[in-house]
Parts: C-alpha cells; structure tokens; sequence
C-alpha cells in the first residue's frame, strides 16, 4: 500500500458499482450518514453505517460525497 | 421542483448555494437552485436562521444526498458516480476497466461480502479513499490494526475477484 494509485482501479469499480445500483428501505438518513463521518456517532453505530456501505453503492456514493463535505466543512470553520 | 421561493439573508444564501454546489455531482448541476430553495426551506422550517458554516453543510448535504436517492428510485439510469479527479483520470486504469467498470463494481460487491466483518469494514474505506488514520478513526481501533485489517482484507477481496474470474 505504498503506492496510493495502485488500487485506483478497485476503487474505480467499487465507485461505479453506482451507476446500476438502486437505494434501499433500510439505508440510513443523510444525518446518520453524516455523524458517521464526522465522529458524531458511537463506534458501533458506525460499524453498522460501514457495513451498510459495503453493500449499497447508492450510499456508498453519499458518503464520497459526505467525504468532499467534511474536507470543505474543515475549510470553512 | 419548487413553485415559489423562499429566501434567508442574503450572506446564508449565499452561501448555501455555494455549498449546495460543492456537494452536488455534476449530473445534478440543472437541480442546484432548487436545491437551494429546499435547504433554505429546512433552516426556516427549523426555526433557526444565526447558522454556523457546518450546520449549513449538513443541510445541504442531506437535501443532496435525498434528492439522489429520489432520482436512483426513479430509476434514472446512466448517473456519473462521484469520484476523487485524481481517480476519473488515473493512469492505472485499463481501457477494460474503464467500459466494464460498473459490471466489475457489481461483482466487486458481491465479493467484499464475502470477507470477514473487520476486513471487509476496514476494505470498505479503503475503496472510498479513506487514509488508514481515517479509517482507524472511524473504526476505533489504533493504526496498526486498521493496516493490516487494509493489508489482509485486499488479499482476500484478490483472491474472491479470481475466483469470480477478474484480475484484480
């Protein structure tokens, strides 16, 4: 894992898993999804946000672009 | 969308939009006005108006995140995924994986199911880009642990995509 490009093609699927994908009734909320992300939740209901990712590309999705978010939020404050 | 229009201060406009903008992926770019009009819809909604800069980041970014899934359920096809723009022009992809790369992501999934809970959750971030002192934050465990969860859960999601009949 030195070189941080190496796996781009993995990530690159995994991201356009998407494209085909459809959201389900057990998805979490924008907010859940969020507290996830910045730390707001505890340590298992964040492992369940994760395991839910690792099975929806829709949230998966989401939560890339809670990611560009977090960045900017950092930024802003 | 929205037939009328509601209006904050014109600063927490401002800013909501730019925000709404930043979120959003391209293929939403023709919705980001009305976007906007339902983010600012909820802060009025809310009975607050003296938002700090986060709190408007998480309204836009929920009204984004539910306007997405409104279009995935009406089952509107052909949406570019989000990704990092080092990513979408990486050198490491392969012409195959370029024009396969949804019907690979799909088996992609299928296969992280099949790893063990820590890998699998460690691997998740990993394919989200997440550095590994991201992911032992999130996870809540040390540096360490979350590498070789990395390390170990690549090798197996390897040798679960061969098995499928993909080289990794």
């Amino acid at each position: 894992m030195t070189d941080p490009t190496q796996d781009d093609p993995l990530r690159f699927a995994f991201a356009k898993a998407f494209e085909d994908a459809r959201p389900g009734e057990d998805c979490p909320g924008a907010d859940q999804l969020w507290g996830a992300l910045h730390g707001v939740s505890s340590v298992p209901e964040r492992l369940l946000i994760v395991d839910h990712l690792s099975l929806c590309p829709v949230c998966a999705e989401a939560w890339r672009l809670g990611q560009k978010a977090h960045a900017l939020t950092e930024a802003a404050v | 969308m929205t037939a009328y229009t509601v209006s904050l201060d014109v600063e927490t406009m401002v800013k909501l939009k730019r925000f709404v903008g930043r979120i959003s992926p391209g293929w939403l770019a023709d919705q980001r006005e009305d976007l906007t009009q339902m983010a600012a819809i909820k802060i009025l909604r809310s009975g607050r108006t003296d938002l700090p800069n986060g709190l408007l980041y998480r309204i836009a970014y929920s009204v984004v995140i539910d306007e997405i899934r409104r279009w995935r359920r009406r089952n509107e096809v052909g949406m570019s995924p989000s990704m990092p723009d080092r990513l979408a022009n990486s050198d490491e992809l392969t012409p195959e994986t370029r024009t396969r790369g949804a019907e690979i992501g799909a088996i992609l999934v299928s296969s992280l199911a099949e790893l063990n809970d820590d890998r699998r959750r460690a691997v998740t971030l990993y394919l989200q880009s997440h550095s590994i002192p991201e992911i032992s934050r999130i996870l809540g465990c040390n540096r360490k642990r979350a590498s070789n969860l990395v390390y170990r859960g690549l090798e197996d999601l390897r040798s679960e995509l061969l098995m499928r009949g993909l080289t990794p």
